[in-house]
């Protein structure tokens, strides 16, 4: 457990803290191996590695989202499993494989959930949008509480990270997941088309990009180690400073993102004052602070800085934010806008 | 023999052009006396043409001066349609500046005028008009006991005209010219109503100054302070020390101070977010600071 090496004192914990920032920037080398022109997601999704929390992927389709899912698994090391999200599989599903046997008679075995034990590492949701609430439901338990009853037993997973994904293409067979679930991811990052034209060139003529098996074969496996992630992670919360003054700018970052309007933050066509009907959660607010101290982390300081709470916000916060209706069919252009004017606004220290 | 006939015919067709065909001339005269220095008087003169003939105009007497004592003011020329000819009408208004001593006989010299038909002209001659012109005073006045005072009219009296409201409606309509002025010079942001541009290093200065004379950590805090929203307002948003170089490309006045500025975010990273809380274990001492403000100032300020 994370909290054993308390007592070992805090030099054997930061000169370890060192060494792991050189493996997390050696994990973030070798993903951008497989996925390139795709830096900033790469760094957001070793915060969330080293944060762990669960991360949201979105974004067209094709543009590499399960890529880089199986190719941070890879570089995490640890059992990895899959599932595809679709609309008639049921939390059963997730839980228990059944079949016919070769004498012909039905088994019940675990699921892809279940099937690695204490070792999972990543579970992998694709299209999660495309499963119904009830899937939705159970994993927002295995997401929250890191577990779940199977034949009548608990079965835990401490060193899980679940990554989903989602397209945002269709909308039809689709299931939107409800407000609670998406508290509960960490991040919602959302992957573009690189625009670098080096880099388009290559993803369409270098053959290497053509075959994504022998791209993710090619990686080094492990790097990471995902038995020691939690411990590292406790580190990091515990060793990255955060000021009196720090705290205050979160606070007032998170006072004027539920009310824009007093904040004095004006987007235009939007009645700021009306934008915000809930959300920026707590639990939000929390995640926010643990993602902008690996941040720190990963950049080499050893306190957090306004940069750091800039970095992350946007994607551990703009998913939490919930617009009155009739600013949410904007919400992407609205959201964007608001973060931006929220850190051109709000005064730093 | 066929030549006789066609000059005859030739000279029969010569004769027919020449004439247009002036019908009748009247002149209605006016008053053959009694006339005084500077009167005027208009004659009348009605011309009876055929149809389609018309008054030469370059033939008719110029207006202006006719002789040394007699004008030709002006000549109002009408014509109408008569019967189955053209009824021409001149007036001729002549004004006698003859000064004479005695009443004495004077003379409006004949004329002619040319009338053009379609087959060729016609002169007209209007004749001469004798006129009485009389002398406006007596010869010798001191006969009849006048002086020169009463021999000469008296002047007319100036008239005062009251021009004071005048003066005061004009005093009114500057007073709204300048009032509406000043309205659509604010409106439209001409000076004095255009924004002067906001000179945020130059307020720094001062309350980086006065937070430091308070001494201590809480007034180097207010200093750093101070001149980080200097730099907020610079640059429009909230300067973060990773937007240094934004910062420096969008305002390259302050590129030669980018050294300075550098240490400055990093001592107010160190003193608000690190462990470093007294003024002491920055690299950025006060005096420093000052400097560093008073030397944006003046970028500041040669750069506008």
């Amino acid at each position: 457990m994370p909290h054993d090496g308390m007592n070992a004192g805090d030099v054997a914990g930061r000169m370890d803290l060192r060494a792991w920032r050189e493996r997390a920037l050696k994990f973030e080398t070798e993903v951008g191996k497989a996925v390139v022109g795709q830096g900033r997601v790469i760094r957001l999704l070793t915060i969330a590695l080293f944060a762990r929390g669960h991360v949201l992927l979105e974004g067209d389709v094709g543009v590499g989202k399960t890529t880089l899912l199986r190719a941070a698994a890879r570089c995490v090391g640890g059992a990895y499993e899959r599932i595809e999200g679709t609309i008639d599989l049921m939390p059963g599903d997730l839980v228990y494989h059944t079949y016919l046997a070769e004498d012909g008679r039905p088994r019940v075995e675990e699921g892809p959930v279940l099937r690695a034990g204490d070792n999972l590492a990543i579970f992998f949701f694709n299209e999660i949008n495309r499963a119904r609430p009830q899937v939705h439901s159970l994993l927002l338990r295995i997401m929250a509480e890191r577990s779940v009853s199977a034949f009548n037993r608990e079965f835990r997973f401490p060193h899980l990270v679940v990554f989903a994904d989602r397209n945002r293409v269709e909308r039809e067979e689709t299931f939107e997941l409800p407000a609670a679930a998406r508290d509960r991811f960490l991040m919602e990052v959302s992957i573009a088309t690189p625009s670098d034209p080096e880099v388009r060139r290559a993803l369409a003529f270098d053959a290497r990009f053509h075959d994504g098996d022998r791209l993710i074969g090619e990686l080094t496996e492990g790097i990471l180690g995902y038995a020691e992630l939690n411990e590292v992670a406790g580190a990091i919360q515990r060793e990255i400073k955060t000021s009196a003054a720090l705290e205050s700018y979160v606070l007032n970052l998170w006072q004027a993102v539920r009310n824009p309007g007093e904040a004095g933050i004006e987007i235009p066509g939007v009645d700021t004052t009306r934008l915000v009907s809930a959300g920026a959660s707590p639990r939000g607010l929390s995640y926010l602070v643990r993602a902008a101290r690996v941040a720190a982390w990963l950049d080499g300081r050893t306190m957090a800085v306004p940069e750091d709470v800039r970095e992350v916000f946007f994607e551990t916060m703009a998913h939490r934010i919930f617009f009155e209706p009739v600013y949410e069919m904007r919400r992407e252009t609205i959201a964007r806008e608001l973060v931006d004017a929220l850190f051109e606004t709000v005064p730093v220290p | 023999m066929l030549r006789a006939v066609l000059a005859l015919l030739m000279l029969v067709a010569l004769v027919r052009d020449t004439a247009a065909e002036v019908r009748a001339v009247h002149t209605v005269e006016p008053r053959a006396f009694g006339y005084f220095l500077g009167d005027t008087l208009v004659r009348t003169i009605e011309i009876e043409t055929g149809a389609d003939d018309e008054i030469v105009p370059a033939s008719l007497p110029r207006t202006g001066a006719s002789n040394y004592w007699l004008e030709l003011r002006s000549i109002d020329q009408t014509s109408k349609r008569h019967g189955d000819g053209r009824l021409h009408t001149l007036n001729l208004t002549y004004q006698a500046f003859y000064a004479p001593i005695d009443p004495r006989k004077q003379t409006i010299p004949a004329t002619e005028i040319a009338v053009r038909g379609p087959n060729g002209s016609e002169t007209v001659a209007i004749p001469p008009f004798t006129f009485l012109m009389s002398p406006l005073r007596e010869i010798f006045p001191e006969k009849s006991g006048e002086t020169s005072e009463t021999f000469l009219r008296p002047d007319f009296p100036v008239e005062h005209r009251r021009s004071g409201h005048l003066g005061t409606a004009a005093l009114l309509a500057a007073a709204l010219s300048a009032l509406f002025l000043a309205l659509l010079a604010r409106d439209l942001a001409w000076w004095p109503f255009h924004r002067r541009p906001a000179r945020p290093f130059s307020r720094a200065v001062r309350d980086v100054g006065r937070a430091l004379a308070l001494g201590g950590a809480d007034g180097y805090r207010a200093a750093l302070i101070a001149l980080h929203r200097a730099f907020d307002t610079a640059s429009g948003q909230r300067l973060l020390a990773g937007d240094i170089d934004v910062f420096l490309a969008a305002h390259p006045e302050h590129d030669e101070t980018r050294l300075q500025v550098e240490r400055f975010f990093s001592a107010s990273r160190s003193v608000f977010f690190g462990e470093a809380q007294r003024e002491g274990e920055t690299d950025l001492p006060p005096t420093d600071l000052r400097a560093l403000a008073a030397a944006l100032a003046r970028q500041e300020r040669a750069a506008r």
